[in-house]
């Protein structure tokens, strides 16, 4: 018979075992590859080499959210150090006397010493005024002359007041038009502007004649006169003769 | 009734599983292992399954104060820099090592002073240079050191950056990048950019750091709150750019004493202040699981070593170690040796063979692991020899070894009712015996009874290797 055995016994797992992983949870910086998948933190690379997400938002090329030249934040707000967008095109707007190097097709130039034309590059690289390189958009407006003398019109429809003539109006019907003449200066009419005076209030003094129907019937106030003219002799004449 | 219907027998091997699992709460529990101690210096890793001799100490050529060694060495650089070439750092000195001397003269003159220095904290090697981390009576600093010139440039850090908090400096690198422990902030110093910031992160008043290491293109920052009431283990982006920490896993409410990577496992040193002593436990998953409790201090980052395939580290006024030889082998605790006087300052491994530097009062010395110690000793766990109403009593007692050479021995004795009683001595000695058998037991019968085995008188030189000890008994009436 055998003797009783009495020696203790704990079972005791070897290191392999006890040392096992078994949590079935992600470890303490926890990685996959090169992926960093941490508690509030997703990193994939190293150093600034990083794209990266986390409480603040997504992020490129640096080791952080805050420092990096591409990020976008959970607001939707973008930065970005540099963009470039291949289908819009970028103009460039001179303002300058001189004709400019068109950088690209739309470009947009103003001339600052001839009234502020606005012309459009109808090419790259666009140095003079023509067709297919800087080309006029007719955007001109009119010049408003106020003088005694008569002007030289820079546009058509330009206006001149002839500040020594009761403000007559005139249109230029030509660029450079020097001349009050069919094609040049014409007078602007107003037929209206006579019945207006008619119009005007009582107590209301008119300067000068009052023709009605060419020189037939004359209101003569300087004279204090009325006339009634058949053409060549006065007829009836009420006041002063 | 047959003289074995009472008989019975006790079988104690499978000495590599150490300390039982409660030896640090009752240094005579009955809970355990037939391998397993309830207090034990000796050596259970060399040789796994035996039980021998711890290894003894011998200091290194001019490694006491009669050498160059004239104060205590706290950090032991522990990769060479070159063949049996590596360094250490004192209270006030820099020190040259090789695996047998402490350098001594030269040009420059070993060892040499740094300026200011009270306390030396860590010394590492990146690249081309060696820098050391020190405090000073306020504050503290980086000295940096050519390894071709060996000249020491003694305010390095306060010069390219900052001053240091006066605290502990663990300190890591990789590559090009080198990070440290600075009081509440941690540092890094990036080579290739030349740039130091001794206050990268701050883990605010009151935290202090206690260990770092990098592991899995990661920096785990061991930091302690509130003077040890509170750990945290910090996980940060491995090219020491960012700002901003990466993950983190709570230790508790204790202090951290170190952090360890060994295979790719983080082990993890600290104060378990819900429980007597002291533990060593492992990262898995997002928590801290303990693997065993060992009793004595709390080691700092300055005192751990990998030996024999397990972790080596200081629990003054020892050297324990933690781990298993082999996988296939339980994890053990076991306390391995004595570390030299009573105040143990560095523990590091750099040519193969422990290095331990330790003071008392004006000795001084660096020693290493060297021939066999004969202060070790192995308790059993207490065993329970009871039978009903019947007690235990030992007749025989057989001890297997190795063969033993020249004077190596071993002497055991058996105690009784929890240490009431002591048997006679049992040596276990001759050339060429495997085989020792002890018949006359002058123990009486017992409640329990616990096996001792001392080594204190036995051979510096041959060790005496135990691999099973047999006890056989009968259960009398009483």
């Amino acid at each position: 018979m055998r003797s009783k055995d009495i020696s203790p016994k704990m079972n005791i797992s070897a290191a392999e075992v006890e040392m096992l992983d078994n949590t079935f949870d992600l470890s303490i910086g926890q990685k996959i590859g090169g992926l960093s998948m941490f508690s509030n933190v997703f990193k994939r690379g190293y150093g600034n080499a990083v794209f990266g997400s986390d409480e603040n938002g997504i992020w490129l090329g640096a080791a952080d959210f805050p420092t990096a030249p591409f990020r976008v934040t959970m607001a939707g707000a973008i930065y970005a150090a540099s963009a470039s967008f291949p289908n819009l095109v970028t103009i460039t707007i001179f303002k300058q006397n001189g004709i400019p190097t068109s950088t690209a097709i739309g470009d947009l130039w103003f001339d600052t010493d001839d009234n502020n034309k606005m012309y459009r590059a109808g090419s790259v690289g666009a140095t003079t005024i023509a067709s297919g390189q800087w080309e006029l958009v007719n955007t001109v407006g009119v010049q408003i002359f106020a003088q005694n003398g008569i002007p030289t019109s820079l546009n058509v429809g330009d206006l001149w007041y002839d500040t020594d003539d009761n403000n007559k109006v005139y249109r230029a019907a030509s660029v450079g038009a020097d001349q009050i003449t069919a094609g040049e200066w014409v007078l602007v009419n107003d037929l209206r502007a006579a019945d207006a005076l008619l119009k005007a209030g009582s107590s209301q003094t008119l300067s000068g004649d009052i023709l009605v129907g060419g020189s037939n019937v004359k209101i003569d106030g300087a004279n204090t006169r009325i006339l009634i003219n058949d053409g060549t002799n006065n007829r009836i004449v009420i006041g002063n003769v | 009734m047959s003289d074995n219907d009472n008989a019975f027998s006790i079988q104690l091997e499978g000495f590599n599983e150490g300390f039982s699992p409660l030896a640090h709460i009752d240094s005579k529990t009955f809970v355990g292992n037939k391998g397993q101690a309830s207090d034990m210096k000796a050596d259970i890793i060399s040789l796994p399954g035996f039980l021998t001799q711890s290894p003894a100490l011998a200091s290194l050529t001019n490694g006491t104060q009669a050498g160059v060694v004239d104060q205590l060495i706290r950090f032991i650089l522990d990769k060479p820099t070159a063949a049996d070439v590596t360094y250490a750092i004192g209270t006030t000195k820099l020190f040259k090592l090789s695996s047998t001397a402490v350098v001594s003269g030269g040009s420059p003159s070993w060892p040499q002073a740094v300026t200011n220095m009270t306390e030396g904290e860590s010394v590492i090697r990146l690249k081309a240079n060696i820098y050391g981390f020190f405090n000073k009576s306020s504050g503290g600093d980086i000295l940096k050191m050519p390894i071709a010139t060996e000249v020491i440039d003694h305010t390095w850090g306060s010069v390219t950056a900052a001053a240091l908090q006066n605290a502990p400096h663990p300190s890591a690198c990789k590559e090009d990048v080198m990070v440290f422990g600075n009081g509440r902030y941690l540092g890094v110093y990036i080579e290739g950019s030349a740039t130091l910031d001794v206050q990268k992160l701050d883990f605010g008043e009151g935290s202090e750091i206690a260990d770092v290491l990098f592991h899995s293109n990661t920096w785990w920052i061991a930091v302690n709150f509130g003077e040890g009431k509170r750990g945290q283990i910090y996980l940060y982006d491995g090219s020491a750019i960012s700002n901003i920490l990466s993950d983190e896993v709570g230790v508790g409410d204790q202090k951290i004493g170190f952090l360890y990577v060994q295979n790719g496992i983080i082990y993890v040193a600290y104060d378990d202040k819900s429980s007597s002593g002291f533990a060593i436990g492992w990262l898995n998953g997002r928590t801290i699981k303990p693997l065993r409790y060992f009793t004595g201090t709390l080691p700092t980052h300055r005192q751990k070593a990998l030996y024999k395939n397990t972790l080596l580290f200081v629990s003054s006024p020892d050297i324990w170690s933690i781990g298993a030889p082999v996988e296939q082998l339980p994890v053990q605790i076991s306390k391995l040796s004595d570390g030299g006087y009573s105040t143990l300052g560095a523990l590091a491994c750099p040519f193969g063979t422990p290095m331990i530097a330790s003071s008392e009062s004006t000795n001084f010395r660096i020693a290493k692991f060297s021939g066999y110690s004969t202060d070790s000793l192995w308790k059993s766990i207490m065993l329970d020899v009871t039978s009903e109403r019947d007690l235990g009593k030992i007749n025989t007692v057989i001890v297997t070894t190795k063969a033993l050479v020249g004077s190596a021995k071993a002497e055991i004795t058996i105690e009784g009712n929890q240490g009431v009683l002591t048997s006679n001595t049992l040596s276990v000695t001759g050339v060429g015996l495997t085989r020792h058998v002890f018949k006359t037991i002058t123990l009486g019968a017992c409640e329990d009874i616990r096996v001792v085995v001392s080594f204190a008188n036995g051979d510096a030189t041959n060790y005496c290797p135990i691999r099973k000890i047999n006890l056989l008994g009968s259960f009398v009436e009483r």
